[in-house]
């Protein structure tokens, strides 16, 4: 399928909170993990059917860090979307997941995203309530996902797609 | 009034004096001013400016004009200039080599290390090409036009070749365009755009180095130029060593495409569609560093030729496998043939090799076993081109003696000659020319061949005797004798006396031995004296058939002289009696009745009688005749 079009998603959450076995899961790896650590980004492609339309993602996956510093806000820089990424067995990441998101909204307007409440193979060490402000609303962008088991990863990254522009 | 003048004119001379004496000094000081003064208006008048005026001024002037006429000093100075530097060199080569030796230095080894980058991958190539379809090609035109192979390929080969090319929209790090030298890229396209956006974030942020950007990557043999725009960037991966201008190149391009798409890349910032337009830049960017340096091939495709080498190296060997057999064949099949030609005893073969495609044979032969002819040895087509040449010479070998001697004697096919106990003996059959020939040779004393044992057939043998004995003698060889039978003339006994006498003499027999005992001699005389009698013989009858006495007498005559002649001629001589009559019936009777009486007699010939029209009628016998039935005797006849 080849795809004449191209959007740039981001994305976006802790360390450790399972974003590059989501992008594994998901998409055909290219570059080796160790770009993680080293330029602090991993880039891979995935091409999905939008409205009948083929459309390429480029997905940047951007190493977890405790701030938005001037590297980590360059690779944020034209993108059309983010999925933003919390642990499910670490409430805190939840948090840092939605001051990452206003700080970008603030930065870079209102782009559609969509939440990914990850590691949902593990009941027993869930933490994040279900009357949590954040998912509590109708419209919750949020969906829980598991990267072992692929549960609603592909859902999560369709989501993003239709809504980009 | 007169007196008034000296007055005035001491007064004035006195005025002098004083003027002289207060004011002499200042008038001195005046006076040389105004030499001074004539001095520097001659000098500006005739315009001479001396290096001592000019020395204090030229510096400041220089400095002067330099910042507000720059160009024009320039220029007036760049001859000048340039032939001082000259004329410097000349007069000072030393110190000016000294000045300059620490940027030439600097100049020549970046000069030399770009000339040996270039040097190294043309020789990397000439290397890669030297068995590739391009190198063969050039070689075939080194040969054609007589240009140096190396000349050419530096001349088809270019040091460089672009083989990717991006454009990266700067915001989000997606790909504008691409192309690649070879149609297709290994990795995603996008991804690498998207990585290259990150690393050069990377860098710039992790170095914080203000504006500063990442230009060049260098990886193996090829190098990643970044040249960063605007609103795009724009990377190309270059194998082999690009020139400074390509670089002055791509920025230029990148500028232009800034200002041709711009609203292109605008609508790319929208919805991320690939620009076609801008894709075909960059292919015609590529196609520019192909067309000089075509030859320089990406590896991937050197491998993927690498069938096309196997293709060929197969069929090499198959070729040369094929050819090998078939040389080893026709290798065999000669061998063959030359042992076939070595089993000729006479036949010596000295040279037998296949040169290219010639067969080379020579050697000798001796005629007496016959020619040698290849169309008898060799089988068509086995060889292109056969070069044959066999010279005759004299072998010693028997055989050779055997057939010289058989040409030398005209030896006919049917005579086999031998050579036993140093003689040469014939057997076999042959005419009686050739055994009368051989036997003349020995006669006269020549060497000849003993053809006691040659047979001549028998019937020409015959005709020779018949043509030779008397008529009435007949021959017939038994074993080595000849034997003579029949009868002979008194007068033809004498001729073959002389004529076997012959035989003897000049050795012609081919016999031992001639048998003359069976031969009985013949006396023509007496049976034609005989002969005479009878015919004379007068036979009287008395009356009727009844015979006077004397006539009986002389029938009784007559039968004694048959009988006799029936002896003498023996029994070769075949012969009747006849006794002619006339038409009478008596004369009939008459005959009938000395028929009767001569074989009452005894005559052991047939009588037979028989009217004869010559005789006139008179009732008698008129005429008897005796007939021979074997000629060439005479015929006998008898009158009654």
């Amino acid at each position: 399928m080849a795809a004449e079009l191209t959007r740039k998603l981001c994305l976006i959450g802790d360390f450790g909170v399972g974003k590059t076995s989501l992008v594994n899961r998901y998409v055909r790896e290219i570059f080796d993990d160790r770009y993680l650590t080293t330029v602090g980004v991993k880039i891979d492609t995935k091409v999905v059917e939008v409205n009948g339309a083929p459309m390429k993602l480029v997905i940047w996956d951007i190493a977890g860090t405790e701030e938005a510093n001037a590297v980590y806000r360059s690779y944020l820089r034209g993108m059309a979307g983010f999925l933003l990424v919390a642990d499910g067995t670490r409430a805190y990441t939840l948090d840092n997941a939605l001051k990452l998101k206003d700080s970008i909204v603030q930065q870079m307007g209102d782009l559609p995203w969509v939440g990914l409440l990850n590691k949902a193979d593990l009941v027993d060490e869930w933490e994040i309530e279900e009357t949590h402000p954040a998912l509590a609303s109708a419209d919750s962008r949020w969906i829980k996902t598991s990267a072992s088991t692929s549960a609603n990863v592909e859902l999560a990254f369709e989501r993003l797609a239709s809504a980009l522009p | 009034m007169k007196t008034a003048k000296p007055e005035n004119t001491s007064a004035e001379q006195r005025l002098q004096s004083l003027r002289a004496a207060l004011l002499s000094d200042e008038q001195q000081h005046v006076a040389e001013l105004q030499r001074q003064l004539d001095a520097l208006r001659q000098e500006l008048a005739q315009q001479q400016l001396t290096p001592e005026h000019l020395a204090p001024l030229l510096a400041e002037s220089l400095d002067l004009a330099q910042s507000s006429e720059r160009e024009a000093l320039a220029g007036a100075l760049n001859a000048v200039v340039a032939e001082s530097v000259k004329e410097s060199v000349r007069a000072d080569k030393d110190s000016f080599a000294e000045a300059l030796s620490p940027m030439i230095g600097a100049a020549i080894r970046k000069a030399i290390t770009n000339a040996l980058k270039g040097f190294n991958q043309a020789i990397n190539q000439a290397v890669e090409h030297s068995l590739s379809m391009d190198g063969l090609r050039w070689r075939w035109e080194a040969w054609r036009t007589g240009v140096p192979y190396a000349q050419l390929i530096m001349r088809h080969t270019l040091p460089y070749v672009v083989e990717e090319a991006f454009l990266i929209h700067n915001d989000s790090g997606l790909l504008v365009a691409h192309a690649s030298s070879s149609g297709r890229s290994k990795v995603d396209n996008d991804a690498v755009s998207a990585m290259l956006t990150a690393i050069q974030d990377f860098v710039r942020d992790s170095f914080a180095v203000g504006d500063g950007q990442l230009e060049e990557v260098e990886i193996g043999g090829r190098m990643v130029w970044v040249i960063n725009g605007s609103r795009m960037s724009f990377a190309v991966v270059v194998h082999g060593t690009p020139p400074v201008s390509l670089r002055e190149d791509m920025d230029e391009l990148l500028q232009r495409l800034h200002v041709d798409y711009a609203e292109e890349i605008s609508a790319f910032a929208a919805d991320g569609k690939m620009v076609e337009p801008l894709v075909e830049e960059l292919q015609d960017l590529i196609a520019g560093s192909l067309e000089g340096a075509r030859q320089l091939q990406p590896k991937g495709r050197i491998k993927s030729r690498l069938w096309f080498w196997w293709l060929l190296l197969v069929a090499l060997l198959s070729f040369f496998a094929w050819n090998g057999w078939q040389q080893w064949h026709q290798h065999q099949q000669l061998q063959a043939v030359k042992q076939q030609l070595e089993l000729r005893e006479d036949l010596i073969v000295m040279d037998w090799v296949v040169r290219g495609d010639v067969l080379l044979a020579r050697g000798l032969y001796d005629p007496v076993f016959g020619i040698v002819d290849q169309g008898d040895y060799l089988p068509e087509g086995l060889v292109p081109e056969v070069d044959w040449l066999f010279a005759p010479y004299r072998s010693a070998l028997p055989e050779a003696a055997v057939a010289d001697k058989r040409e030398h004697w005209s030896v006919p096919p049917s005579v086999d000659l031998v050579l036993r106990d140093g003689r040469w003996r014939a057997h076999g059959e042959a005419s009686m020319a050739w055994v009368q020939s051989m036997r003349a040779l020995a006669h006269l004393g020549l060497p000849h061949p003993d053809v006691g044992l040659v047979v001549v057939p028998e019937a020409e043998l015959a005709k020779w005797l018949a043509d030779r004995l008397p008529s009435g003698v007949q021959a017939k060889l038994q074993g080595q004798v000849l034997q003579l039978t029949g009868r002979v003339e008194m007068a033809d006994e004498l001729l073959l006396a002389e004529e076997l006498r012959h035989w003897y003499a000049g050795n012609l027999l081919m016999f031992t031995e001639v048998d003359t005992s069976a031969l009985r001699r013949v006396r023509a005389s007496e049976l034609l004296r005989l002969g005479d009698l009878v015919a004379q013989q007068d036979l009287e009858f008395a009356t009727g058939v009844v015979m006077s006495p004397a006539g009986w007498a002389s029938m009784q005559q007559l039968a004694d002289r048959l009988k006799r002649w029936i002896e003498l001629a023996a029994d070769e001589i075949d012969a009747r009696v006849v006794l002619f009559h006339d038409a009478t019936e008596l004369a009939a009777r008459r005959a009938e009745k000395l028929r009767g009486l001569l074989q009452q007699q005894a005559v052991m010939l047939e009588v037979v009688v028989q009217p004869s029209e010559e005789l006139v009628q008179s009732d008698t016998v008129d005429a008897v005749g005796v007939v021979l039935k074997q000629q060439p005797l005479p015929a006998l006849a008898i009158t009654l």
